[in-house]
């Protein structure tokens, strides 16, 4: 059986890794476009915009087809898709939504 | 000796002045609730009923021998089996909100019988409480029979008991509006929102959908339930006569805010029994036409009787009748193992139905039960397989009504995220936001679930989630009632396990 919390992390916290490497997983509430709730994503700070827009997709594919023609909003504005996390400056328990470029 | 119109108004006033203590001190603020009124504000206080102890006791016996009869002709596990799947999946809901609820109600109803601000009220309140725990014998009675023959009836007990996420969210309602309630906001929050607004014409609601469904126990459990909320919901008309007089914000306020509490839990319950859990033969109507006729005319009206206006939200509260109940039935069927029963999926008739009933949505709503469908069609029916065609990532909850971040539509979800003191609340709509911001210090270090996983107070891990926190077990968390395998779904048939 699948792990509850979406995707997981690249790399965890651990005793043996050099703390440069360790990407610290950052909770976010998703939304995306024709869904019927909130899902809690967690994203790292170095992945894209783009890749953190398709994990929301992937958590939601038993309800919502995927679709490569959208888009992440932050804060009700288009984020660059080739942004990090980080540089987008999405913090832990924000809300992202992902939308569709084109209405169906 | 007296005759009963003599004796009557004796025995149901017997307040007094008191002389050793203050009156605020028989009757402090912060139980008997605001706006504290010396007694001379209440002496007038009157409901219509005006029973005595012994026709109480005697009326209460005769509905009682009236629930065993039905009991023993139509109520035995035969004829229980005989009921379609779905509505029994409806009973469970039904057995598991119900009687743990109405215990909180006895308490609530106990401080009224205390602190409650005039005799009258008082006894009333006495009497309100034994109908509240009458009301939690009879379900756990009924349904006790049944558990050794489906251990998802156990949750009439268990439910509230457990760490579930609905558990956690009806617990979040109930202890707020009777467990730990002053009297006056009791009286309008429980008997004039939730059981004058709400449940009183939701159990005529609920009798008519199980005489339908050919379940005459449960028409009788609840028939007999009825006859009693509307007695004891006449609590709360008085109360708020004379709140008026005092505080008219305070009373807005309060029924905005129990009106929107209750509603977020009474579209679930009665929502999804009424459009899915319904055979669609047999129902009388959807469930936005019995808020209309039912619900909203008469709220509106004992609104406009006190000279009161619709609570501020009232455009988003009806763009929801089209639309809340069906994202958290289809959100729960994708997360079907989280909860104690088992669901189904509407067939292309019910689906007809359902955009004929809810234009405005359903586009939205049927594109996802064809994403549901076509992964059944994918995998193919079976036990073995409910677990291909469930959700697999941690939902997410609102930080007011603890109920998952459904509000608004598919394309425009509500939720909104408040920084505050340090901490990120989420809430699923403005109306829960704003309880929130009213009363801040009464909700601000609840945890929802997310926040207990993120805590590690709750597991990450799914299953252990299921069965360590949620208590469910392989044997009672919810699947679909025919592990996809649907006549008209066109797959092969199930190799059910």
């Amino acid at each position: 059986m699948a792990p509850m919390i979406g995707s997981e992390p690249k790399k965890r916290l651990s005793p043996s890794v050099n703390r440069e490497d360790v990407y610290m997983p950052i909770p976010l509430y998703g939304f995306l476009e024709g869904d019927m709730l909130g899902l809690l994503v967690f994203a790292e700070e170095v992945e894209t915009v783009q890749e953190l827009a398709r994990k929301l997709q992937d958590a939601a594919n038993i309800r919502v087809a995927r679709n490569d023609d959208v888009e992440l909003l932050y804060n009700g504005k288009t984020v660059d898709p080739a942004l990090t996390v980080s540089q987008a400056g999405l913090q832990a328990l924000d809300r992202f939504d992902v939308i569709w470029r084109h209405k169906v | 000796m007296l005759s009963r119109e003599e004796w009557l108004p004796l025995a149901r006033k017997l307040d007094w002045d008191y002389t050793y203590v203050r009156e605020d001190e028989v009757f402090p603020p912060v139980i008997s609730g605001h706006p504290w009124l010396p007694h001379s504000e209440w002496k007038d206080w009157e409901e219509s009923f005006k029973t005595s102890y012994r026709e109480y006791v005697h009326n209460q016996y005769e509905k009682d021998m009236a629930v065993y009869a039905v009991r023993d002709a139509v109520g035995r596990l035969e004829n229980i089996q005989k009921l379609a799947a779905p509505w029994l999946n409806s009973l469970k809901v039904h057995a598991a909100a119900l009687p743990l609820a109405e215990f909180t109600g006895v308490i609530g109803s106990l401080r009224g019988a205390r602190f409650g601000r005039d005799s009258a009220w008082r006894t009333m309140s006495t009497f309100g409480a034994l109908d509240e725990y009458r009301h939690t014998q009879i379900p756990l009675l009924l349904f006790h029979q049944l558990v050794r023959w489906d251990s998802q009836f156990d949750w009439a007990h268990k439910f509230y008991h457990t760490n579930n996420w609905f558990a956690i969210a009806a617990r979040h309602f109930f202890d707020e509006l009777t467990l730990g309630q002053n009297a006056i906001e009791f009286a309008i929050g429980t008997n004039f929102v939730l059981e004058t607004g709400f449940t009183n014409l939701q159990f005529v609601g609920l009798a008519s959908l199980a005489r339908e469904s050919s379940d005459h126990m449960f028409e009788r459990m609840v028939t007999s339930i009825q006859t009693d909320e509307a007695r004891h919901a006449q609590i709360g008309h008085p109360v708020l006569e004379v709140l008026m007089k005092h505080d008219p914000q305070y009373v807005q306020y309060l029924l905005d805010k129990w009106f929107w509490r209750s509603w977020r839990t009474f579209s679930i319950l009665t929502g999804v029994s009424t459009d899915y859990l319904t055979a669609l033969e047999q129902r009388p109507y959807s469930f936005k036409e019995f808020m209309e006729e039912w619900i909203i005319d008469q709220y509106l009206r004992m609104l406009d009787e006190f000279g009161l206006k619709k609570p501020w939200y009232w455009d988003v509260f009806e763009d929801e009748l089209d639309i809340y109940h069906h994202m958290i039935y289809a959100s729960a069927y994708t997360y079907r193992a989280t909860l104690w029963f088992d669901f189904v999926i509407p067939s292309p008739a019910e689906r007809k139905w359902l955009r004929q009933k809810y234009p405005k949505y359903w586009d939205d709503m049927d594109a996802v039960w064809e994403r549901v469908i076509e992964r059944w069609r994918t995998t193919g029916p079976g036990a073995a397989n409910e677990f291909a065609v469930h959700g697999t990532a941690m939902p997410t909850f609102c930080d007011l009504c603890q109920l998952p971040l459904s509000g608004g539509s598919p394309r425009k979800n509500t939720a909104n995220v408040l920084a505050q003191d340090g901490r990120k609340y989420i809430f699923c709509s403005e109306p829960c936001r704003w309880i929130f911001l009213r009363e801040p210090e009464r909700y601000a270090n609840h945890q929802d679930l997310v926040k207990r996983v993120l805590s590690g107070e709750a597991p990450a891990e799914f299953t252990n989630l299921l069965t360590d926190y949620f208590r469910l077990t392989p044997d009672t968390w919810g699947k679909d009632v025919y592990h996809g395998a649907y006549d008209w779904l066109g797959a092969k048939k199930a190799s059910v396990a």
